[in-house]
């Protein structure tokens, strides 16, 4: 093998030989890419046509192959080089080796690889050699390669036909299958491997091409039919040997496809083909045939059922009635899902979706309808577990679905709203569906559940929910009476104490909330389903509930939480059960939803259980619970202080609760011992102190987030419900922060800071503590509504070494936002402004000295802490609507400077967050120096000194640096700029001819292009009042400059 | 127009035919009852062996009337935690983006797969909400202990 090691090609046709061989053996995969990298060569040489010749020659099998593979390699790459008489001798000669192989035994592979070069000839020839099918048949009778010209003379097709061996017969087949199957490839395997515009244009290329194809096809798809005929039609059935006649079926199919093909294509109805249909279908009944013509007959009726005709349909219901039918339904539905019996179900679906107009329309005339529809129905009811056992229900399932749609569509389209006669008929073939759907959702036993695989499981779930939507969409044909058939199975099986049985049907009731939510009969329905039998069950004592049916029960309730609030009787009972629940690891989730959206909704109504509320969560805050339980607990008891109308009276029970939860935190406290305090410095980074241990640790942090959480729970519940009127007019009440109030605001501020003391490493506190605050800060007054200075002073104490400083400083943001201006707030405003420059300055660990001159030593780098430049950066765009005043007098000067400059360079930095937050601020900044601000003289001097640096920094991303989806958020500042000042030309131009625009694609003249058409666009909308085409102009003008900076190379990735 | 109409008709049929499991998508109902199938509501499942795995997520899928030239809208219902979504809900996803990676024959199946893709495999290059862009990058550890959070708050059933 030395001259493949040296990469030279084999000189002799031995070594061509012994390389193919060694192709097809077994080894190494490089060695193999080297092989057939080899091989390819030759093939692809100009002595390629010799070489296929010499190896069809060989004795070895995957020689000859190999050969007939490489005249399809020369066909497809050098067809060209030959002239017409070439092509003719080529013809007959591959025909020549075709009969030689027959005669002398050849087995399938080589004789369908020379199928496949015929075909590759015909693609390439099919100008000379038309009837191809006709030739080659013609060809094979005679046992000679006839030249096509004396095809002429040939006898007719049905005598060819007549005298044609077995043998040869299925060597037609494989070729005029391939034929067909080729002709419909060709396109669309081109057209995968492109995309974009090309790809419009090739379509039409290849249409036009394949159409061409179309027409020189056909004629030969006509020529192969007798010869299916003979095979398939049932005159000849146990004459004829099998062999041929399965082939003789697949030619079949392969026509019928490209049949379909050639409709979409051209509208081309192949009438001889679809005349043997009959034939095919009674091939059903043939065990050697069964697979392939119930695969046929099912594709043909789920993708081109127009191919068959109205006696073909005639036949398949009469083939229905068959005991052959009857038999294979009653194997399926016994539960054989082996491949045979459940193609039989599919084709039944297949025929049921061809005819669903049909079945549903004449369901009262027609009994075969009507047979037909109950056989559907029984197919969601066959034998064994659903995804897991049963294969067939899940597309019998899609069936009812298609099958209820197209009920739906007939009564948008019915006349005078009144539906056609049919409705009532075919609607109980629907809830006969649906009762099937209920037996087969039902879960099986739990250890059953879990031994099967994941598949199975998400499977049988999947098919769960696509049983909720056909009941749900059932409703609309039935309305609100479909209630009544789950609310009589729940009944049955609530008395039969069938848990099983019961889960399914509440899951089933839970499908209506929507549909219900508004029908004047709603409340007498939930009525019968939340019957005291259901409440006695679920909170039974000593009973123990299955989790399935305790998760569906609460789910029930949860969708009907409105329902509670109107029907306030059994409120107090569904409570319970979710409070029973609650303790459970696997409902605590469903159960805390439904506690806290019932007690929302109806808080009102609750408030003279409030006693008891907190009884009950007295009761249960020393037990296990969860901290995700205890939270949804306190926000509902919230909710309902929340509703007590006088704000005196909400004290006493608020002050209750957080007794409760300061119960948590004195003992959290008491973890860390005494003398703590003494040892270990205020600001500690450490995870816990040297002398506790980690067990105490672990259980006093675990006391302090749940003490946490429930305040934030208490924080939520406590927020005015989202749908009641604000009265603007309204003094906002004092009492919380001045008047009685005040001490438990005070009480509150204090659990926290007490917790955040010991705490403040840990993340998740800080974001707790911050989640706290955001609940006040939508509220007008209340317990959590706390005074500014307060909040502020909390949240000062962060430093650079708090975790999460990032989500500090953006509620410090919404703090600004949700505070009122005045001198007090000034002050300490001011004082967060300062704590901001602190942290920034000290980023990175190195604080900055603002008395160092150089612009350059101004630079911290945004981008040692992107989230705490962004969040500062968004805080200082904040200030700009009321607090800009305390921007600009920032003292010292060099400090607000800093700021500035901070900024720019995040403008100018890798970042996209902070970058967007400062094209932000500066598009904000630009803004005000357009309104009558008492500031005015301090914004323009500001801008005076920054604008060019800012005009730079904007040309900087412009011009090919930012990334693409930066491009529109930077081009606000941009036209801000140009509205604005009249410099800004001048700051542009200098920037665009700045020795750092690294813009070397893009001339100077092409520059300042752009600038002027920057400037003309904002002059248009200055002039003309035309915003958005100003906007949009801008933007597009940048796009197009930043692509021509970033060069023609530049092309989008997908 | 019709075009739309069409072609959502289809997306349909075939993603009932076949869809992957743990997905859902269907149009949703009006307050008439009447299905608009150009606003789906879905639901994507954390992939297997992921951070995500066990979540289910509530997506909704907006059409809009030059579909499917143009990209559909995907909004997670509530919005996500997670870099590449912004606090409206909307995915940011290349082939989402009309002048990025959308191609017509994208398929809602496509779709959906793509971003159940992204929710392991976030897109640091394109931030769309800073909260979990900023965890993401600075402290992993904070991010996934969130991620298991979200996941535990909306379980699959």
């Amino acid at each position: 093998m030395a001259t493949l090691e040296n990469g030279q090609l084999p000189t002799s046709l031995e070594e061509v030989e012994a390389l193919v061989i060694q192709l097809y053996l077994p080894g190494a995969p490089d060695k193999v890419v080297k092989t057939q990298e080899t091989l390819q060569k030759l093939q692809r040489s100009p002595q390629g046509w010799q070489l296929a010749n010499s190896l069809l020659e060989n004795k070895v099998e995957s020689v000859r192959f190999f050969g007939a593979l490489t005249y399809i390699v020369k066909l497809n790459t050098d067809s060209k080089s030959l002239g017409d008489q070439d092509a003719q001798a080529l013809l007959q000669n591959l025909i020549g080796w075709l009969i030689r192989c027959l005669q002398n035994g050849e087995g399938a592979l080589v004789l369908r690889k020379l199928c496949s070069t015929l075909v590759a000839y015909f693609l390439q020839f099919s100008m000379s050699w038309t009837r191809c099918v006709r030739h080659l048949l013609y060809c094979l009778n005679q046992n000679e390669a006839m030249p096509y010209q004396s095809l002429s003379g040939a006898p007719d097709t049905p005598v060819l036909i007549d005298s044609l061996s077995h043998d040869k017969a299925v060597v037609l087949f494989w070729f005029a299958a391939t034929l067909v199957d080729e002709v419909g490839k060709t396109d669309s395997n081109a057209i995968k491997q492109l995309s974009g515009t090309v790809v419009n244009f090739l379509l039409f290329l290849l249409t036009f091409v394949r159409h061409k194809f179309h027409r020189r096809v056909i004629p030969n798809v006509t020529d192969i039919v007798p010869l299916v005929e003979k095979y398939i039609s049932s005159d000849s059935i146990s004459q004829l040997n099998v062999k041929a006649r399965q082939e003789a079926m697949r030619c079949f199919q392969a026509c019928v496809s490209y049949s379909h093909r050639a409709f979409i294509d051209d509208e081309i109805v192949l009438d001889p083909l679809r005349n043997l249909m009959k034939s095919a279908i009674m091939c059903l009944v043939d065990e050697n045939l069964y697979e392939i013509a119930v695969e046929l007959v099912s594709d043909t009726l789920g993708n081109y059922s127009r191919f068959l005709h109205k006696e073909d349909f005639t036949l398949l219901h009469s083939l229905f009635n068959s005991t052959w039918a009857q038999e294979r339904y009653q194997r399926l539905i016994g539960g054989d899902f082996d491949f045979d019996s459940l193609q039989f179900g599919q084709f039944m679906i297949a025929f049921g979706d061809a005819t669903v107009q049909d079945l549903a329309q004449k369901v009262d005339e027609d009994p075969h309808c009507r047979q037909f529809l109950s056989a559907l129905v029984g197919l969601l009811a066959a034998e064994g577990h659903i995804v897991n056992e049963d294969k067939i229900f899940v597309p019998a399932l899609e069936f009812w679905q298609t099958f209820l749609e197209t009920m739906i569509d007939e009564t948008y389209s019915a006349e005078g709203n009144k539906n056609p006669s049919w409705f009532p008929t075919a609607t109980t073939y629907l809830m006969e569906a649906a009762h099937k759907c209920w037996r087969k959702m039902q879960f099986p036993p739990t250890s059953e559940f879990k031994s099967w695989d994941s598949v199975d499981r998400t499977g049988f779930k999947d098919a769960r929910r696509d049983v909720s939507d056909l009941i749900e969409n059932l409703y609309i044909i039935t309305g609100i009476p479909i209630l009544s058939v789950f609310i009589d199975l729940t009944q049955q099986s609530l008395s039969s104490g069938n848990w099983v049985e019961l889960e399914a049907s509440l899951d089933c009731l839970a499908n209506f909330p929507d549909c219900i939510s508004e029908h004047s009969e709603r409340d007498a329905y939930l009525n019968r389903v939340f019957s005291p039998a259901l409440f006695d069950l679920f909170s039974a004592p000593n009973t123990e509930i299955p989790t399935r049916a305790m998760q569906a029960f609460l789910h029930l309730v949860n969708g009907y939480a409105d329902y509670f609030a109107t029907q306030t009787k059994y409120l107090p009972r569904a409570l319970n059960v979710a409070f029973s629940a609650v303790s459970s690891p696997a409902l605590v989730q469903t159960a805390s939803e439904m506690i806290v959206q019932l007690c929302g909704d109806c808080r009102t109504i609750l408030i003279p259980e409030l006693g008891a509320f907190l009884q009950q969560y007295r009761n249960m805050a020393d037990s296990s619970l969860s901290t995700r339980a205890k939270q949804a607990i306190c926000q509902s008891v919230a909710s309902v202080i929340q509703a007590i109308p006088a704000e005196e009276l909400q004290v006493a029970p608020l002050e209750q609760l957080l007794y409760f939860i300061e119960a948590d935190i004195e003992q959290c406290l008491r973890m860390f011992s005494a003398g703590l305090y003494t040892v270990v410095a205020p600001n500690i980074t450490a995870t816990y102190p040297a002398n506790i241990s980690e067990m105490d640790w672990q259980a006093a942090y675990g006391l302090c987030i749940n003490a946490l959480r429930c305040l934030e729970g208490v924080a939520k519940g406590l927020q005015a419900p989202m749908d009641q009127p604000v009265d603007l007019e309204k003094e906002t009440s004092t009492f919380w922060v001045d008047g009685k109030g005040s001490v438990t605001q005070q009480r509150i501020m204090s659990m926290m800071t007490r917790v955040y003391d010991v705490f403040r490493d840990q993340s998740e506190v800080v974001e707790v503590c911050c989640h706290v605050f955001r609940a006040g800060f939508v509220e007008r007054s209340g317990g959590f509504a706390f005074p500014l200075e307060i909040i502020a002073q909390f949240l000062m104490r962060a430093d650079i070494h708090t975790p999460r400083l990032g989500l500090i400083i953006s509620t410090s943001c919404s703090l600004l936002s949700s505070t009122k201006s005045g001198p007090r707030a000034d002050q300490v405003i001011d004082a967060l402004v300062r704590w901001i420059t602190h942290l920034l300055q000290t980023q990175g660990g190195k604080l900055f000295s603002p008395l160092k001159k150089s612009t350059a030593d101004w630079c911290v780098d945004p981008g040692n802490d992107p989230e705490i430049a962004q969040n500062s950066i968004e805080f200082l765009s904040r200030l700009i609507p009321t607090y800009l005043n305390v921007l600009l007098r920032h003292q010292p000067p060099a400090s607000a400077e800093f700021l500035f400059m901070f900024t720019l360079k995040a403008l100018t930095g890798n970042d996209p967050l902070p970058k967007i937050a400062a094209a932000d601020f500066w598009s904000n900044f630009l803004a005000s120096s357009n309104t009558s601000s008492s500031e005015q003289d301090l914004i323009q001097s500001a801008i005076q000194h920054l604008g060019p640096l800012l005009a730079k920094a904007l040309i900087y991303n412009i011009g090919g640096n930012a990334s693409r989806s930066e491009l529109d958020k930077l081009s606000e500042p941009l036209r801000k700029l140009v509205v604005s000042q009249a410099q800004s030309k001048s700051w542009l131009d200098a920037a665009l001819r700045d020795d750092a625009f690294d813009g070397e694609k893009v001339a100077i003249k092409d520059r300042l292009l752009f600038l002027q058409k920057v400037m003309t666009y904002e002059v248009d909308v200055l002039t003309l009042w035309c915003s958005l085409r100003g906007a949009r102009g801008t933007n597009t003008v940048v796009r197009e400059f930043w692509i021509a900076c970033r060069g023609t190379n530049f092309a989008y990735t997908s | 127009m019709a075009l739309c109409m069409n072609r959502l008709q289809e997306e349909r049929k075939q993603w009932r035919r076949d869809h992957p499991f743990g997905f859902y998508a269907k149009p949703q109902r009006n307050a008439q009852g009447v299905l608009d199938l150009k606003v789906w509501e879905c639901g994507i499942p954390g992939k297997e062996k992921t951070l995500w795995e066990g979540g289910l997520f509530k997506l909704s899928v907006i059409f809009p009337d030059e579909y499917p030239t143009k990209p559909p809208k995907c909004k997670f219902v509530p919005p996500l935690f997670h870099p590449n979504v912004y606090p409206s809900g909307t995915v940011c996803l290349s082939i989402l983006n009309e002048e990025e990676g959308w191609k017509p024959a994208i398929t809602i199946k496509q779709i959906l797969l793509g971003v159940q893709e992204l929710l392991d495999e976030p897109n640091p290059d394109s931030p769309a909400q800073a909260d979990a862009y900023n965890l993401f990058k600075k402290d992993r550890a904070a991010y996934e202990t969130k991620v298991k959070r979200i996941v535990r708050d909306n379980p699959a059933p």
